[in-house]
């Protein structure tokens, strides 16, 4: 195997706290909640009205849209505004030439949804052919496609669409693609919206909190819809090195595994998710007990955390209780096929600050809660090695492992 | 890092069952296509769809699993389990945790999408079936593949479009050489319904009424909707002797990338020149190479004919041009790994079939390669191309050279 070392030099978001890094990092920070009652279609039919919308001055800034060459489709628009603040900060691009071969990996659920609804809408009501251009906007592809042009990125690409654990495969893509010299350098993450369809699916199965997204809590119910997207600009660390670039963090490997047990629910003894987050490790080549801390895929729901729980004590042991944890999703909600990259943008973050955010809403009192779970205050803590994990449909489980730069220790 | 080799494959598809049949219906003159359903607003007289004639649901489910599978995670999972037993895997050979599912499609959930959202357009929310929902999520599928076949190594679904398929081998290629799994079984699956065929119609509009489908010219020609699922069974090459297994091909490289601004013809060949170059090969040496055109004049498609024309100039002996979609239709990313499949059963057969509806205007050495017949050596080139620029390709040599 190739002994390339990947970091990460730019990062960018756009959550339902507004765009960029420094709203999104605040607002964790502060234990901020972005949960409201859903206004962009009628949410009143539904069990639970709660979500986390991106903030409707964003979505009607036509002239930011049009600086982002006018995407078709929501979340391609905002993978466009994130990717833009990775590649700004990793002082890259954003237009690259032809030889640098750039590549691109990006995840995503939901997306394009809204435009297939629309394209049903015609179908069953008989109305005019939906035009070209719907059905392009509604492709899962679509995004993947608007950011390669967009950028001219002229490396290897790929989608991943695995549910909610989508991204975080994708960042784990695009750390294969520059380990193994098929690019220098990636952008990775995705974007995702709230779809109305998806919001319906999660309420009719009980899955949307009626009252707070409350992980890892005896009283937690569910978790509420967020949209969004995050963006990680990835290089070899000799490229890093050689631009003079600010190193955020290392990655250092990902696991993927598949749970082989239901088609929507976790298994429950955790095995299957614990089996990602042990290739994770022994990719990264870092023992158990040299993790700090993880960002958990915390949804809130009853049965996930719970097997979340024992997927980490499963993996972790007798050190559990030491690991750090939290959950992002209790604030900018659960962003679906985007929610792995905000998480790892997240888990960058907190690995450079020395700061991890609390969990808000939770009193953290879960039956056999084993890690030490932030809440209330954001918690100062020397941490330099952590995970990122999602879990979705389809039994489908990634764990991307990351380390604080210390330098080329 | 290990090598890997291509040890099963299982089709379902307009053709049949299995890659052989495929290859008959191929070279003979039979017609896979069933008639457009007239209730569906044919796009013109003589409009055909390739649909698949059977899926032999009943020898993977249960009856009772039946009424939790939709078309699609019916057919990605028949064809799986053809691969696997194909492989000789299917009777407790495999190794659970260290095989891998790789999914690729483009269009899978469209149709259990409608079915699962027609209350909430019908007015009606509350009336939303739990039971269907996760049927939108479009690697479902791969997650039926793994609980069927208990499979729990790295697992993952492609989406970018047709291209995903061929991206899904490339990937599976290097999970395998990096040692993350000893198995993967790469899947691609499609399919067609009223609601497939509006949104496709849509989507490639007067292309569907044209008269017949053109390849490897300029000439626009009509694309044939497909449906249809196609499973590889990919294993490490120490695995693989160890069982004693037989490799219809061994995987050699991939290559990936996205056309930048020159021209995408020349592009294309370069990355074609390139990728094998990095296996020590010449042109000369390439008994067959598979094209991803689907019978009409799309970006790529044009894109795809100029490389091949300039291919055809100076290759000796000829290499041989098969385009699968030419008998089995515009099926994304089933018909984009039935490409790999294909031409894997071919160096196999050391023959391949002829390429149908061969354009007019096609360069007379491009027309004269896609006759089809015997492969002068052993290695094959898969190539995707998608209109934003992406390309993918794939290099397979015969199991025993």
């Amino acid at each position: 195997m190739s002994a390339r070392r990947v970091v990460a030099t730019g990062l960018g978001a756009v959550t339902a706290f507004g765009r960029g890094i420094d709203a999104y990092w605040k607002a964790l920070l502060r234990g901020d909640s972005a949960a409201r009652p859903i206004e962009r279609f009628d949410s009143t039919p539904y069990r639970s009205r709660l979500g986390a919308e991106v903030p409707p001055s964003l979505y009607a800034d036509a002239e930011l849209r049009r600086a982002c060459g006018d995407p078709a489709e929501d979340s391609a628009f905002f993978m466009a505004l994130a990717a833009d603040e990775a590649l700004r900060a990793a002082r890259v691009g954003p237009k690259f030439s032809d030889e640098d071969r750039v590549g691109c990996a990006l995840g995503m659920l939901c997306a394009g949804a809204a435009e297939q609804m629309a394209i049903a809408r015609d179908y069953l009501g008989g109305g005019p052919r939906p035009s070209a251009g719907l059905v392009t906007a509604a492709r899962p592809g679509y995004q993947l496609s608007f950011l390669v042009e967009r950028h001219n990125l002229t490396g290897p690409s790929g989608l991943i669409s695995t549910a909610c654990a989508s991204s975080t495969d994708a960042i784990g893509h695009a750390f294969d693609m520059i380990r193994l010299g098929a690019c220098d350098a990636a952008l990775a993450g995705g974007g995702d919206v709230l779809a109305e369809s998806i919001h319906g699916g999660f309420n009719s199965m009980f899955a949307i909190t009626v009252s707070s997204a409350k992980p890892f809590d005896r009283e937690r119910d569910g978790f509420f819809i967020g949209e969004g997207a995050g963006a990680l600009y990835l290089e070899t660390l000799e490229s890093a090195l050689s631009r003079g670039a600010e190193i955020l963090a290392e990655v250092l490997g990902y696991g993927l595994s598949n749970t082989a047990h239901h088609l929507t629910a976790t298994s429950e003894d955790g095995a299957g998710e614990a089996l990602a987050m042990r290739r994770a490790l022994e990719e990264a080549g870092v023992p158990p007990e040299a993790v700090d801390y993880v960002n958990t895929h915390g949804t809130a729901t009853r049965y996930n955390d719970a097997t979340e729980i024992r997927a980490v004590e499963a993996v972790f042991g007798a050190r559990a209780p030491r690991i750090l944890a939290n959950s992002n999703k209790a604030a900018i909600g659960h962003c679906m096929g985007a929610s792995g990259a905000l998480e790892a943008v997240a888990t960058i973050l907190a690995l450079k600050t020395g700061l991890v955010p609390p969990t808000p809403g939770t009193r953290g009192d879960a039956e056999g809660l084993n890690m030490d779970l932030v809440k209330g205050e954001p918690r100062r803590a020397s941490i330099r090695t952590a995970i990122s994990q999602s879990f979705g449909f389809g039994g489908a489980c990634s764990c991307v492992a990351l380390r604080r730069w210390d330098g080329e220790s | 890092m290990s090598e890997v080799w291509i040890t099963g494959v299982g089709v379902v598809g307009p053709h049949g069952l299995g890659i052989d049949a495929v290859l008959e219906s191929a070279s003979s003159d039979a017609s896979a296509y069933a008639p457009w359903p007239a209730e569906q607003d044919p796009p013109g007289a003589g409009a055909v769809i390739g649909a698949a004639r059977v899926i032999p649901k009943e020898r993977f489910f249960t009856e009772r699993q039946l009424r939790q599978v939709d078309r699609v995670m019916a057919m990605s999972t028949c064809a799986a389990g053809q691969a696997l037993e194909n492989a000789g895997l299917a009777d407790g050979g495999i190794d659970r945790d260290g095989t891998a599912v790789f999914f690729a499609t483009s269009r899978a959930e469209r149709t259990s999408m409608l079915r699962f959202t027609q209350p909430i357009l019908d007015g009606k929310p509350r009336a939303l079936n739990p039971a269907n929902f996760p049927w939108m999520a479009r690697n479902i599928s791969c997650g039926q593949i793994a609980i069927r076949f208990g499979l729990r190594g790295p697992s993952t679904t492609l989406a970018s479009g047709s291209l995903a398929a061929l991206e899904a081998v490339g990937r599976a290629y290097d999970f395998l050489r990096l040692g993350r799994a000893r198995t993967a079984v790469v899947t691609a699956a499609e399919i067609l319904s009223k609601f497939a065929l509006y949104s496709f119609r849509a989507e490639h509009g007067e292309d569907c009424a044209r008269p017949a489908p053109a390849f490897f010219g300029r000439t626009p020609g009509r694309l044939i909707p497909s449906e249809g699922g196609v499973a590889l069974v990919l294993e490490r090459a120490d695995a693989a002797r160890a069982r004693g297994a037989a490799a219809y091909a061994r995987v050699r490289g991939w290559r990936c990338g996205r056309l930048g601004g020159g021209p995408w013809g020349e592009g294309l060949l370069g990355a074609w020149t390139r990728l094998l170059a990095e296996g020590g090969l010449s042109r000369s040496e390439v008994a067959l190479l598979s094209a991803c055109s689907g019978g009409g004049a799309r970006t790529h498609e044009l894109a795809e004919a100029h490389a091949l024309s300039l291919w055809a100039k100076d290759a000796d002996p000829p290499t041989l041009f098969c385009a699968p979609r030419s008998f089995s239709g515009e099926g994304e990313c089933w018909t984009g790994l039935l490409q790999a499949a294909l031409a894997a059963a071919c160096l196999r057969a050391r023959r391949a079939p002829p390429t149908r509806h061969t354009a007019h205007d096609a360069p007379q050495a491009v027309r004269e390669r896609a006759q089809g017949g015997a492969l002068s050596g052993a290695a094959a080139l898969v190539s995707g191309l998608e209109s934003d620029g992406r390309y993918g390709v794939l290099h397979l040599e015969r199991g025993d050279a």
